[in-house]
């Protein structure tokens, strides 16, 4: 259907280009001509509008179905990230394991701030 | 000794299997990602559906004060339902181009790799002055050499998983754009047929009087609407790419023909650029002047 109204709409804006106002003798007849074509160009402009409307009502099936997956690839995004991040804090972790493994006593005030400040942005 | 094996048992072991599972079919999913960028500019750029929202507007604002002539299309539907299928058209572009993006994400892989992150964590560990026994640290980046290339043996997984799952969704929505980018085309195209009836009915009625400057005007109306349905036409065409490569994206993944997918990766470069290229046509069209 939206493609008979398409071509329809075609045909009017072709009517409305063939009014010959050119040939017009006087001022009176262009203006009307003028007014033939604005009312031909509406009504190709409003056939037009309900070609688009009825091409977007298929519309948001598909956008669910895209947005659902949309989000589904976000999910996957963000797990990626949070594993970068929590192989970030086993690293720390373990710093932290060997300096009190090896007795690095003054090392571990600075790791466990360093460590606390990684877990409040994480 | 006993912590290594422990370490061995809980993470080698588990992230080998893992890896030897999800490497198979790996691919570099790079081009990709970089293709699917510049497809989400393609379609989340509304300067043809603009331009057709805009149109009345623009062909009014043709006509000055004290000119006989009357312009604009008589009878139009009213203005809430150009904007509700302004509005819902929206959707349409922001959808895809959302798609498209996290699309080009999910590929390159944007998110720091599991080696960045050890990498930042080592180097604040040196930074507070802690030696690290090198065979740890050695181990503790094997494991995450392997981890990331899970990663992204997981990353091709989900792109596969979102193409096919997305494809014929994707594939209407583009061929949609497709068909409203044609009737956005056919109203400019009656808007000119307005605005040179307009120049012909002013010449006609005297108002511009002179021969010569009149069909002077006419013909630069001419090239002006000529100007905007080219662009339009690139757009038209960038779509039709889009959609073309988004069935070759969607075969050279899933499938297991290696030559296949370089060759269409190579193939994606050069119409990447292309795309970009064109690109910049839509920017031609006319715009209502935002209100001072």
């Amino acid at each position: 259907m939206p493609e008979s109204l398409q071509s329809y709409a075609s045909h009017l804006d072709a009517l409305a280009e063939e009014l010959p106002l050119t040939a017009a003798r006087t001022p009176e007849e262009a203006m009307q001509l003028m007014q033939q074509a604005s009312e031909l160009g509406g009504t190709a402009s409003a056939v037009r509008l309900a070609a688009i409307e009825a091409l977007l009502a298929d519309a948001p099936e598909r956008l669910d179905a895209i947005t659902a997956a949309t989000a589904s690839a976000r999910a996957q995004i963000r797990t990626v990230s949070e594993i970068s991040r929590a192989i970030h804090l086993t690293g720390q972790v373990i710093a932290l394991a060997q300096c009190v493994a090896t007795g690095q006593i003054m090392a571990i005030g600075p790791m466990l701030g360093q460590l606390n400040q990684d877990l409040a942005a994480a | 000794m006993a912590r290594r094996r422990i370490l061995s048992l809980l993470i080698w072991r588990p992230a080998t299997l893992v890896a030897a599972l999800l490497l198979s079919g790996c691919v570099d999913l790079h081009a990709v990602g970089e293709y699917a960028s510049t497809a989400g500019q393609v379609v989340s750029d509304r300067g043809a559906l603009n331009r057709w929202y805009q149109s009345e507007q623009l062909l009014r604002a043709r006509r000055l004060d004290g000119d006989k002539c009357p312009i604009g299309r008589s009878g139009r539907p009213s203005q809430a339902e150009f904007d509700a299928a302004f509005a819902q058209a929206t959707t349409v572009h922001d959808t895809l181009g959302r798609y498209y993006r996290t699309l080009s994400e999910l590929a390159t892989g944007q998110a720091p790799s599991p080696a960045q992150a050890l990498d930042g964590s080592l180097s604040s560990i040196h930074r507070v002055g802690v030696a690290v026994d090198p065979e740890d640290e050695a181990a503790l980046r094997a494991t995450t050499a392997l981890l990331s290339r899970s990663l992204d043996g997981l990353r091709h997984l989900k792109v596969r998983e979102t193409l096919e799952s997305t494809h014929d969704s994707v594939d209407r929505l583009l061929q949609l754009l497709q068909r409203l980018a044609g009737l956005y085309r056919d109203e400019l195209n009656g808007e000119r047929i307005q605005a040179t009836q307009f120049v012909r009915c002013a010449i006609a009625t005297g108002d511009l009087a002179d021969g010569y400057l009149g069909r002077r005007e006419l013909q630069q109306v001419q090239l002006d609407y000529q100007r905007e349905l080219a662009a339009i036409d690139r757009y038209r065409q960038n779509l039709d790419k889009v959609r073309a490569n988004h069935a070759r994206i969607r075969q050279a993944v899933t499938g297991h023909d290696p030559d296949r997918m370089i060759e269409t990766f190579k193939a994606l470069s050069a119409t990447r650029h292309e795309l970009e290229s064109a690109q910049s046509a839509l920017r031609t069209l006319k715009a209502v002047p935002p209100a001072p």
